[in-house]
């Protein structure tokens, strides 16, 4: 980036680096928060050149003119529509490590419960979003919502598994050698579709350090036990390893 | 009632107006207003007016670099900008003149 000719005073940059802030973590829209704070930087060296005040560009409250320009800016839904694919990422996760552990063997509440769920979750998402675009939350209650509405697809598959255990129903749905190898290739599918939609590599990667080193060990002769230590072990092997790696280029990319 | 709150709605109306007149940006925009003695709102006053504007479709912008510092952005109206000041200036008349009759009214004793 150019340095600009001329410099702003610590109070008029204070404030241009609290705005933005402000504005990002009121998940205001990236381009918006650039053009205002851009424009509002023009505007400050204009005035400082002239001699005049920040106090006499934003009033004698800053926090005050910070809320004014947010109340006029759009809230990023971008993220928001992640939600769906979580859940479908949740549903093609469940069925990878179901064909890879015996095999599909859903009961007559999981056969209803897994596409009921997905779809009541989708269906309840819509509204939310809705809402959420009508309706003004504090920082807090944003938070608060978003971190249930991201908590709430595993928490339902998983409130789902329990009540699986807890009633038991007959089973309906018992897939053979080809249907799992079906039911894989959709999971697989899914993951690779996510990966595409997202353009990033962790719904590919993420479920391969997950399930191949179990699916490879599952393939061996070794005894329960022995294959149990080491699909464990393989794990936060691979996890570290990834975890090293990214990390890694995360640096060389600052 | 304070000036602030008479200013509102009314200072949308004379930014189209200045808008109107030529492409513009903001720093300029500001000082035009001021020499037109609105003095007593703050100069950023204007940016949360504009981005309610460029969404509401009023004005449109376009980025030209600047000598110095940042890239500029220069506002210029659009047809529905141009129609919402002539119905501006046709509800500006109106209350002006019933405002006027008023406080004439008041002033001659009647």
């Amino acid at each position: 980036m150019n340095a600009p000719k001329h410099t702003l005073t610590a109070e008029s940059q204070d404030f241009l680096d609290n705005l933005s802030l402000y504005l990002f973590s009121s998940g205001k829209k990236d381009e918006e928060v650039k053009e205002i704070v851009e424009e509002l930087e023009d505007h400050l060296i204009e005035a400082e050149k002239r001699g005049k005040s920040v106090s006499h560009i934003i009033g004698h409250s800053p926090k005050a003119y910070m809320q004014q320009l947010s109340n006029e800016m759009s809230f990023d839904f971008k993220w928001l529509s992640y939600l769906p694919i979580i859940v479908l990422g949740v549903f093609a996760y469940i069925l990878l490590g179901d064909t890879i552990r015996g095999g599909v063997q859903y009961t007559l509440l999981q056969g209803i419960g897994y596409p009921a769920v997905c779809l009541l979750l989708v269906l309840f998402y819509s509204q939310v979003f809705k809402f959420l675009a009508s309706t003004k939350l504090s920082k807090t209650k944003t938070i608060i919502t978003y971190f249930i509405l991201g908590s709430l697809p595993i928490l339902s598959f998983l409130g789902l598994l329990f009540a699986n255990d807890a009633y038991k129903t007959q089973v309906v749905i018992k897939l053979g050698a080809t249907g799992n190898l079906i039911a894989a290739l959709v999971a697989v599918a899914i993951f690779i579709g996510i990966s595409l939609w997202s353009k990033t590599w962790f719904t590919i990667v993420i479920p391969i350090l997950l399930f191949l080193p179990e699916f490879l060990i599952s393939l061996t002769s070794l005894d329960k036990e022995t294959k149990a230590i080491m699909t464990l072990s393989v794990l936060f092997v691979t996890f570290a390893v990834y975890y090293a790696f990214t990390i890694k280029k995360a640096k060389n990319e600052s | 009632m304070s000036n602030t709150q008479m200013l509102k709605g009314i200072l949308d109306g004379c930014l189209l107006a200045i808008i109107n007149e030529g492409e513009v940006y903001g720093y300029e925009l500001a000082e035009k207003l001021e020499s037109f003695g609105f003095q007593q709102t703050s100069e950023g006053t204007i940016y949360p007016l504009l981005i309610r504007m460029q969404k509401e479709e009023l004005v449109t912008t376009t980025l030209k670099k600047s000598t110095a510092g940042p890239r500029r952005k220069y506002y210029s109206l659009t047809p529905k900008g141009a129609a919402e000041l002539q119905s501006f200036i046709e509800r500006w008349n109106q209350l002006s003149t019933s405002v006027d009759h008023i406080l004439q009214k008041r002033g001659s004793g009647e």
